[in-house]
C-alpha cells in the first residue's frame, strides 16, 4: 500500500574524517518517507513514526505527532491532519493540527480549521476556515473559540468586557 | 485614503491583479493591539495570505468564512422571512455558538446582501460582538453608483491589498439603510476615498 521512498545514502566518509556534527538534521532528509501514490485511496486511520506524503485519496485521519505530512499537488483528503509539520499542495477538508508549523501553498485549498503555532498562506492559495495561533492550550479544542480580549487593547465601548477579563487572569 | 498603484496592475500568484492601498482607517482597528496579545477576527472574505501574515505578529484566531461564494443565496429571488434568512445566514457564517471577535472585516461584503439579509447578518453577528468589537468595511457615497467587486488583504495597518475578484459587481447600501438594518455595529468614522468609495469605521453600539 504505502511505497517506500528511501533517502540516497550518504556518501561514504573518510577514514580520517572528523566526529559529525551533533546539530539535528532536517526530519524529511533524516528519516524514510512513505508515500501513499495517486492511485491509492485509503480509509481509515493513518498512524506512525515516519513522515508521509500523499498524493492519493485519504479518508479518515491521520496522526504522525512527531513527523512531517505533506499532502501532494494530486493529493484529495478528507480527513483531520495531525502531525509536526503539515505542508497542503493539495486539497484538504478537515481540521489541521501543526505542533509546529502549517503551510498551504499556491496550489493548496483547504476547507477546515488550522491550529499551529506558525501558519503561512502562500499567495494563491484557497482556504475556508480559521486559523488559530494562539499557543495557549485551550486554544486547540475550537479554532473559532470565544475570544479574549487583548491584553493593552484601549476599550472603545463603554465598559470593559468580561470574558477578556477572565482570559487575561487566565494568562 | 490613496490609491496607490504599487506597482501598477501587478501580477499575482493566483492570477489576479492587485493594488496597494492607503488606509486611514485601519490603524483605529489594529493599533489597539500590540504583538503578542490575543486578538480574535472575523473576516467576511476568504482566506488572504496577506492578512494571515500580518495577524501572525498576534496570538490570532482568525475566522474566514468568504461569504460571497454563496452570492446567490444573498440575494435570494423571493424574500425571505426573517427567520429563515436568519437561519440562512446562520448556516453560511456556521461559527461556533459562543465565538466572539474583537475585529469584523466586513470589506464590501455587506452591499452583497439584500436588505433583509443584511438585517440577519447583524443579528446574528450581535452574539458573536463584545462592548470593544471594532470592524472595518466599506461603503458608497453615491448609492447608484455601481462598483467592482474586489477581495482584500492587510500589509500592515495602513496599507490594505485589493485583487480583483470574480465576484459581480454591486451598488452599495445608503449609510441610513445601514444604520437601520445594520445595528450590531454603527459607523463611527468614516474617510471619502477615490471614486465615491468610502472606508468606514465600525464600533459597537450602545
Amino acid at each position: 500500500m504505502f511505497e517506500k521512498r528511501k533517502d540516497p545514502p550518504a556518501p561514504p566518509e573518510p577514514a580520517a574524517s572528523p566526529p559529525q556534527s551533533t546539530s539535528t538534521p532536517d526530519t524529511f532528509t533524516s528519516r524514510s518517507t512513505a508515500v501513499i501514490g495517486q492511485t491509492i485511496k485509503i480509509k481509515g486511520t493513518i498512524e506512525g513514526d515516519e513522515n508521509l506524503i500523499i498524493e492519493g485519496s485519504v479518508e479518515g485521519a491521520v496522526n504522525l505527532p512527531n513527523n512531517d505530512l505533506t499532502v501532494g499537488p494530486s493529493g484529495k483528503v478528507k480527513a483531520d491532519l495531525d502531525a509536526k509539520t503539515v505542508k497542503i499542495d493539495g486539497e484538504v477538508t478537515g481540521d489541521i493540527s501543526g505542533t509546529e508549523k502549517v503551510i498551504v501553498s499556491k496550489t493548496g485549498l483547504v476547507k477546515g480549521n488550522i491550529v499551529a503555532p506558525r501558519v503561512t498562506l502562500e499567495d494563491g492559495a484557497k482556504f475556508k476556515g480559521s486559523i488559530d495561533m494562539d499557543p495557549s492550550p485551550s486554544s486547540s479544542s475550537s479554532a473559532a473559540a470565544p475570544a479574549s480580549g487583548p491584553k493593552t487593547a484601549k476599550p472603545s465601548g463603554t465598559g470593559s468586557d468580561t470574558g477578556n477579563e477572565a482570559k487575561q487572569e487566565a494568562s | 485614503m490613496r490609491l496607490n498603484k504599487r506597482p501598477a496592475n501587478s501580477e499575482n500568484a493566483a492570477g489576479g491583479t492587485t493594488e496597494v492601498l492607503n488606509s486611514r482607517l485601519l490603524p483605529e482597528v489594529f493599533n489597539r493591539f500590540e504583538p503578542g496579545d490575543p486578538v480574535r477576527v472575523l473576516d467576511l472574505g476568504p482566506g488572504s495570505a496577506d492578512t494571515v501574515a500580518f495577524l501572525s505578529q498576534f496570538q490570532v484566531r482568525v475566522s474566514f468564512v468568504d461569504l460571497l461564494e454563496h452570492a446567490d443565496q444573498l440575494k435570494p429571488a423571493e424574500t425571505p422571512t426573517a427567520g429563515q434568512a436568519l437561519n440562512l445566514i446562520a448556516n453560511l457564517l456556521h461559527l461556533p455558538q459562543d465565538a466572539k471577535f474583537d475585529v469584523i472585516l466586513l470589506w464590501d461584503v455587506v452591499h452583497h446582501l439584500s436588505p433583509n439579509m443584511l438585517e440577519a447578518l447583524s443579528g446574528i453577528l450581535e452574539s458573536h460582538t463584545t462592548r470593544s468589537t471594532t470592524g472595518y468595511g466599506f461603503g458608497s457615497l453615491q448609492n447608484d453608483r455601481v462598483h467592482e467587486a474586489f477581495e482584500y488583504g492587510i500589509r500592515d495597518p495602513n496599507q490594505i491589498i485589493q485583487r480583483n475578484s470574480s465576484y459581480s459587481p454591486f451598488t452599495a447600501h445608503s449609510q441610513q439603510q445601514m444604520n437601520q438594518k445594520f445595528v450590531c455595529l454603527h459607523i463611527a468614522k468614516a474617510t471619502l476615498l477615490q471614486e465615491g468609495k468610502l472606508e468606514l469605521f465600525f464600533e459597537r453600539q450602545y
